[in-house]
């Protein structure tokens, strides 16, 4: 497997906060990964680092198995070959969209002739074709939608093939139907270029479904990286398990398989027996009339989706323990009213995470 | 609330744009009714054609000075790392404070070999450099961070960068500073008279106070305010490319300064030569005349007086400039259209008119048709208003924008009729901008000289006036006292303008 990105050990301050405590991650060559993080994990200056835009306290950064950064190395950005797409598009405002596209094929660059006008034309089309532009060429940037410009934003970055696109919340500035309509097309752009590409985003419904990798990012540290099923399915802690879903925390006592909590006995993945944290998805509580079905509770609330609904139900504690809440996801033809008594059941096995 | 502007406010904004056509109608009456054979020798002989070149030469080497000097200047206060860049961004604004003839003043009292076209260049350019480095400062404070980080991942250098993503994004605002430099010059008297250049202001004055050749004045200005006019239609253009060229949201990180390195040095020397040339040379050359000159005994009670005069006669023409710019600015911060930017223009007008001009139709104005408005205080405060009145419609007009209409709904909604609201919410926001305003016109009108020479009462004087007759007969001691109190007058507008604007 050839590595599309690679960061090592990356440490990086701004004066003398540092925001990057040894950060590394592998992207391997053709694939979409996605740095997911709060605002202030340190996310979007990973990213600047990556581009040769903010020089890092130490580590290694390689493009395309290329050291871009190690120890003294620094290469500037125009040579890193790394396409950028920012936040609003960032388009230049006094070039037409043809003109954008082909402003980073005029220059010869580690041995590639610089592209004669026929070439950088053909280019442009094809960039223009592939990005469904064509129509917009001669159009000024103040010309075009959010959506339009970035896909401009985006082409002008593929158009000198570079080995890695960086995507720096290229949705964030958009509106909700729009943005979840770009980011499919951003995907199949990528895709058929045939790109490494890099997003940041805070949006973990964004990064769950863009990316090949994700990797977890809080207080200038990637927590977890693999594959968004991985990790949905497997956090690494209840901190990342709550950042990419919805979920229950609950404490229990375990024997090393089962746990005993507020919902009864629950299977879960191995832990050391003693006191854990168990982590329930919605999914994994399903509701029913069946007073035989589990827990005995009251729905308290519906928000209500469309294709499914999450359910919050009142259920009363085990032993005279305080009542608590729990929280289920249910299609929505099996929608309970609020007020209805219902029975909540755990399936599967879930998550446990010792204490202490 | 619906779409079409009140008549209240419409009607309120005709009176203003009748107001305002005032002494540029009543020239070309005055003219007209000389008749062309009179006219024709006027405006065709050689002396017309030698005042015009005179003044677009100046006018074209003050706007080229300003570029050299404003946009590097702008550059490295707003980019550059440089050490003590707080103190360099009040220093690059101050020069504004310091009125033409104040420092032309200064310049002579000092080397009183300098005059003419060298001089003249070298004064206007020296208080008009802020005409550049203000919005080319502030494009580039706007100016989108990522467009130069894009650029660089597509293979720029850094200098490459800057050009090709930098300069395109702040040259229509150095083009349009260049060009307000440009017509400050055009339209300036008291330099050139100190200096004594042959420009088209100097010659107008000549033409009345020592040939009284009314007519010939008369001609003389009309061709300055199309000279004028040509050069403010040319700052509209570039304003609005300007404008244009903005990105479409301000994102980004705020501009990480570049290190200068061994240009430290350089860049510190350049900035303090353009600092002690605008400003230093005036304040020491002032306060040298003002030891020799208190030490002759200072007229306390002519310098009272005269601040007297100055600050009763500009505040009331602050006070009938907002009254002529609410209605305008109103309209134009809530109703679009043809005929409100119309109106709107119509009291950008000012801006087009030499203070020379406006004083010359006025004095023309009031002998004719209105004689006991002939030498007063309210004729005096009425030319104020009209050249002043750009000033205050755009602070009246910020000012409003700033009450969101959403805000208004709001509290209509909340139980409170139109007039409740227009008290409690409306007016209540807009006034401190509105005041602001009202200050910045009376400011800027205790400096003006030119109409205040012609249309002053018999027996007032006003600081720039006293100022003025003491260094026509080369009584600079005497003359500094004025000229002191006039640049503190003049440095808080200029103070204001030096403040990085915050970002919306």
């Amino acid at each position: 497997m050839s590595l599309g990105l690679l960061v090592s050990e990356v440490v990086a301050s701004f004066g003398a906060q540092r925001v990057l405590h040894d950060v590394a991650l592998e992207l391997p060559a053709g694939d979409i990964g996605a740095v997911l993080g709060p605002s202030g994990s340190g996310k979007t200056t990973l990213l600047r680092v990556v581009a040769g835009l903010h020089r890092p306290d130490a580590g290694r950064v390689e493009v395309g198995g290329r050291a871009v950064n190690d120890g003294g190395l620094l290469v500037a950005p125009e040579r890193r070959q790394v396409g950028l797409v920012p936040q609003a598009g960032a388009l230049f405002p006094h070039l037409d969209v043809r003109q954008n596209i082909a402003f980073g094929l005029r220059r010869s660059s580690l041995g590639r002739a610089a592209p004669g006008a026929r070439q950088r034309n053909a280019r442009v089309q094809e960039l223009l074709d592939l990005t469904d532009l064509g129509e917009l060429a001669h159009r000024m940037p103040h010309q075009l939608s959010g959506g339009q410009q970035q896909r401009v934003a985006l082409a002008r970055a593929l158009a000198p093939r570079p080995g890695l696109v960086l995507l720096d919340e290229p949705f964030a500035s958009l509106d909700a139907a729009l943005r979840s309509e770009l980011r499919e097309d951003v995907r199949l752009v990528l895709r058929g270029a045939g790109a490494t590409a890099l997003l940041v985003t805070h949006d973990q419904g964004e990064a769950l479904s863009f990316a090949d990798r994700l990797y977890v990012m809080r207080g200038g540290l990637v927590l977890q990286s693999g594959t968004p099923h991985g990790l949905y399915d497997a956090p690494v802690d209840t901190w990342v398990g709550r950042f990419l879903g919805d979920a229950v925390v609950v404490d229990g006592t375990s024997d090393g398989r089962q746990a005993t909590c507020v919902l009864g006995q629950v299977s879960h993945t191995p832990a050391p027996a003693g006191a854990v944290q168990l982590l329930l998805r919605p999914e994994q509580l399903a509701l029913s009339a069946d007073p035989g079905h589990g827990l005995r509770g009251r729905v308290l609330g519906v928000r209500y989706f469309g294709h499914d609904a999450l359910v919050d139900v009142e259920v009363a504690g085990r032993n005279g323990t305080a009542p608590f809440v729990v929280c289920s996801r249910v299609l929505s033809r099996d929608v309970a009213q609020v007020g209805a008594e219902v029975h909540v059941g755990v399936q599967g096995s879930v998550r446990a995470y010792p204490l202490g | 609330m619906g779409t079409r502007p009140p008549k209240v406010l419409l009607a309120g904004s005709l009176v203003t744009g009748v107001l305002v056509a005032i002494p540029l109608v009543y020239l070309v009456v005055r003219t007209s009714e000389a008749g062309w054979a009179d006219v024709e020798p006027l405006l065709l002989r050689g002396r017309t054609l030698e005042l015009a070149v005179n003044s677009l030469a100046l006018a074209a080497s003050v706007a080229a000075g300003c570029l050299l000097i404003g946009v590097p200047t702008a550059w490295l206060i707003t980019r550059a790392d440089l050490p003590w860049a707080p103190v360099w961004r009040v220093l690059a604004a101050l020069p504004l404070a310091v009125p033409s003839y104040v420092a032309a003043y200064a310049w002579v009292a000092t080397w009183p070999g300098l005059h003419g076209f060298v001089g003249s260049v070298l004064v206007l350019t020296l208080v008009s450099s802020p005409y550049v480095t203000i919005p080319v400062a502030a494009a580039l404070r706007r100016a989108d961070r990522d467009v130069e980080d894009v650029a660089r991942t597509l293979g720029r250098s850094p200098w490459g960068a800057a050009r090709s993503t930098v300069w395109p994004q702040i040259a229509p605002a150095a083009g349009a500073g260049a060009l307000l430099a440009a017509l400050y010059a055009l339209s300036d008297f008291g330099a050139v008279a100190v200096m004594r250049f042959e420009a088209f202001t100097y010659g107008i004055q000549l033409a009345y106070r020592v040939g009284f050749d009314r007519t010939l004045a008369a001609v003389m200005a009309l061709v300055l305010t199309v000279l004028a006019l040509l050069v403010v239609l040319a700052e509209r253009w570039f304003r609005g490319n300007a404008e244009r060229r903005q990105p479409p949201a301000g994102t980004g990180a705020p501009a990480s300064t570049r290190p200068l390195g061994r240009g430290t040095v350089p860049a510190l020397t350049g900035l303090a030569a353009v600092a002690v040339l605008a400003l230093g040379v005036p304040i020491v050359s002032l306060f040298v005349r003002l030891a020799e000159g208190t030490a002759r005994g200072l007229e306390w009670g002519e310098l009272y007086a005269a601040a007297v005069a100055t600050l009763t006669v500009s505040s009331i023409g602050a006070v009938i400039a907002i009254m002529m710019a609410l209605p305008v600015g109103l309209l134009a911060a809530r109703y679009r259209g043809r005929g409100v930017a119309a109106l709107e223009s119509a009291s950008y007008l000012g801006n087009a008119l030499p203070g020379i001009v406006v004083g010359l139709s006025l004095v023309f104005f009031t002998v004719n048709v209105v004689p006991g408005l002939y030498q007063t205080s309210l004729a005096l405060a009425f030319a104020y208003a009209v050249m002043f009145l750009p000033k205050a419609v755009g602070s009246v007009r910020a000012s409003m924008a700033q009450v969101p209409p959403g805000l208004e709904d709001a509290a209509r909604t909340l139980g409170r009729s139109p007039a409740q609201v227009w008290g409690a919410v409306t007016a209540r926001i807009a006034l401190p901008g509105v005041t602001a305003g009202a200050l910045l016109v009376a400011l800027t009108a205790m400096k003006e000289l030119p109409a205040t020479l012609l249309l002053r009462p018999t027996g007032m004087d006003t600081l720039a006036t006293e100022m003025w007759s003491r260094t026509t007969v080369n009584a600079y001691g005497s003359a500094a006292p004025y000229a002191v109190t006039l640049m503190l007058v003049a440095s808080v507008p200029a103070y204001l303008l030096s403040r990085p604007e915050r970002r919306a």
